[in-house]
Formats: structure tokens, C-alpha cells, sequence
């Protein structure tokens, strides 16, 4: 298991030394996840050799969200007031969103079958 | 007082609230009960109350979410093993997703000009149908406020798992592959969660959506943040 996290840390510290490097505001955890990719695609590394440790991460993802999340304290101001229009907002661009995509993509099988 | 001031303090705060958060949204199983809204609404209160300054929660909370990074590193791996399922419909998830991406963001900004959002609002959406790790990334880059931003990825979220089969039947999607894409496109994993009930096609190919978003939002969004900001 210890080896499964030497590799998945290893893969970040790289991705972000990356993004560190370059001249593009690119997030170093989101090229650390394509360099990762690319690694399993190419078969440079063997999925078996991460995929417990990646899965207990997947597993229990939503616990790393809550500490951000409380940072909402020093954001109260912003927020009160604007409750309605976020969840107004939110939700009507899900919709559309859905609607949209959906219908894109059922055009494009349609359009393949025919 | 200096008992708070131990890391362990976030540390524990955090675990049992996620802890109770799980048992609650597991017990119901209904959308709305988010774990994760459910432990902001333990903690926030907590600190609140008992006049805890953020900073002595972050000292514990900075060491859980530290692992952010590893976190977004191996979504990597539910992607790589649905690529097969890719590479089978290439073309209408790649389109589909491109369009989605395309329009999440836009309804975005549109929606929340016409309805006179803050400007920093409406930069903390601009991520909002992605997979939390990653909109969090993409949040701080376009200049968005990252705790907003998690509430909007779970706002989202909520409502594709109430409303996508309804959403579905308005518009008209009765193939399985566009419902899943569209799907997880939209509303990420908490989505995919209703797509799963929906059925195995629509389940597996919502999941495979949220990776391939998040991808091509990283490179999509950087650019449409400059035409559009």
C-alpha cells in the first residue's frame, strides 16, 4: 500500500514542479492527473500497482472538500443576500446544461446510425 | 482555549462531521442531504458559536485538505478505466462534452449578469458542474472565491440528482449514452449518483462524462475566461 502512495505523490510533487515551472497558470494537481493518465494509457504504470490507493482516496473524496468549505465563515458577507440568485442560478444552468449536452450528444448518434 | 489550538482539533471536528454526514445521507439517501453540506452545517455553527477563529480550525483542517492534490491526481484512474468506453462513441461524448462545458460556463455568466450577480460570484461558478477537486483548481485561477465555489458544485449536483430524469424528458433525450453525458457533464459525481438508478448505460457513461469535463474545462476555461472577462 505505502508503494501505491510513494507513486500517486510522487506523480503530484511532479505536477506541481510542473506547473511551477511554466509560464501558464495551469493548477499543478490537474497536470499531475494528466501525467498520470498518460502513465496508465501508455502502460508505464501498471494499474494494479495504484489502483487500492487511488480507490481509498476516491472512496472517502468528499472528507477533503470540508476544510475548504468552512473557509465559507470569512465569506458569510458575499453570500448573505445573494442566497436566492446562486440557487436560482445554479439551478437553471443545470438545466440548461443537461438539456443542451443531451441533445448534442443523442444528434451526433443519431446522425452516426443514419 | 489551548486545547483548540492542537491540529488535532480540525482534524477531529472534520472526521466526525464527515462521519455523521455519511450515516445521515445513508440512512435517507435522499440528494439534499449532502454529506458534505451536512458537515459544513456541524461545523460552521460550531466555530460560530463558540467564537472559534477559522484559523485555529485550519490548523487540523489545512493537514485533510492537503491531500486535495493526490485527491485530483488519481481521477486519473477512474478515467483511464473507462477509456475503452470512449474510444467506442468517440465522437458524440467528445462533441457532447464540448458542448456542455461550452455551455455551463456560459449560462453561467449569462444567468448571473442578467440576475445582477457579483462579479466575484459569478468567477466562483464558472467551474461549478466539475468534480469539486478540480473546480477548486479552476476556482482560484479565474480569480473565484474556492468555500463559494464548493456550495455551488453542491447546489449543482443536488440538482441533477433530483431533477435529470425530468430534465431528460423535457428536452426530449431518450438515448442512454446522451442522458449519462449529459448527465455528468452537468452535474458531476453527486449527478451520477441519480444516472446510476437511472441504469447501467446511463451510470457508467455519467462517470466517464465528470473525467473527460474535467479535462477539457481545464483547457477550455482559461480561454473563454479572457473573451469573456
Amino acid at each position: 500500500m505505502i508503494k501505491q502512495y510513494a507513486i500517486i505523490f510522487m506523480v503530484t510533487y511532479l505536477g506541481e514542479m510542473i506547473s511551477k515551472s511554466i509560464n501558464f497558470p495551469f493548477p499543478g494537481p490537474v497536470i499531475g492527473m494528466l501525467i498520470f493518465f498518460i502513465l496508465l494509457e501508455r502502460k508505464l504504470i501498471d494499474i494494479d500497482s495504484v489502483e487500492k490507493g487511488a480507490d481509498t482516496i476516491l472512496l472517502n473524496l468528499a472528507i477533503f472538500f470540508i476544510p475548504p468549505g468552512v473557509g465559507l465563515i470569512s465569506a458569510l458577507d458575499l453570500l448573505s443576500g445573494n442566497v436566492l440568485k446562486i440557487v436560482i442560478t445554479m439551478i437553471l444552468t443545470t438545466i440548461i446544461t443537461i438539456g443542451i449536452t443531451g441533445i448534442t450528444v443523442q444528434y451526433l448518434i443519431n446522425r452516426r446510425g443514419k | 482555549m489551548e486545547l483548540l489550538n492542537s491540529p488535532l482539533f480540525g482534524v477531529c471536528l472534520t472526521i466526525i462531521a464527515y462521519l455523521v454526514g455519511m450515516e445521515v445521507y445513508k440512512k435517507f439517501k435522499l440528494p439534499i442531504l449532502n454529506p458534505i453540506l451536512i458537515a459544513l452545517i456541524i461545523i460552521i455553527p460550531i466555530l460560530l458559536y463558540f467564537k472559534i477563529p477559522l484559523e485555529t480550525y485550519k490548523k487540523g483542517g489545512d493537514l485533510i485538505s492537503f491531500f486535495l492534490a493526490p485527491a485530483t491526481v488519481v481521477l486519473a484512474v477512474p478515467l483511464y478505466k473507462k477509456i475503452d468506453l470512449l474510444k467506442q462513441h468517440f465522437i458524440p461524448i467528445l462533441g457532447g462534452v464540448i458542448v456542455g462545458v461550452f455551455t455551463s460556463i456560459l449560462s453561467c455568466t449569462l444567468i448571473g449578469r442578467v440576475l445582477g450577480l457579483d462579479l466575484t460570484l459569478i468567477k466562483s461558478s464558472l467551474s461549478k458542474s466539475l468534480t469539486t477537486p478540480i473546480a477548486i483548481e479552476l476556482s482560484k485561477q479565474v480569480g473565484g472565491i474556492v468555500p463559494i465555489t464548493i456550495v455551488m458544485v453542491m447546489i449543482t449536483g443536488i440538482t441533477g440528482a433530483v431533477m435529470a430524469p425530468s430534465i431528460c424528458k423535457v428536452f426530449k433525450i431518450e438515448n442512454k449514452i446522451a442522458k449519462g453525458i449529459a448527465i455528468g457533464t452537468a452535474s458531476h459525481a453527486v449527478g451520477t449518483s441519480r444516472a446510476i438508478e437511472m441504469g447501467e448505460t446511463e451510470g457508467a457513461m455519467s462517470g466517464l462524462a465528470i473525467g473527460v469535463a474535467g479535462v477539457l474545462t481545464v483547457f477550455i476555461l482559461p480561454l473563454l475566461y479572457i473573451v469573456l472577462f
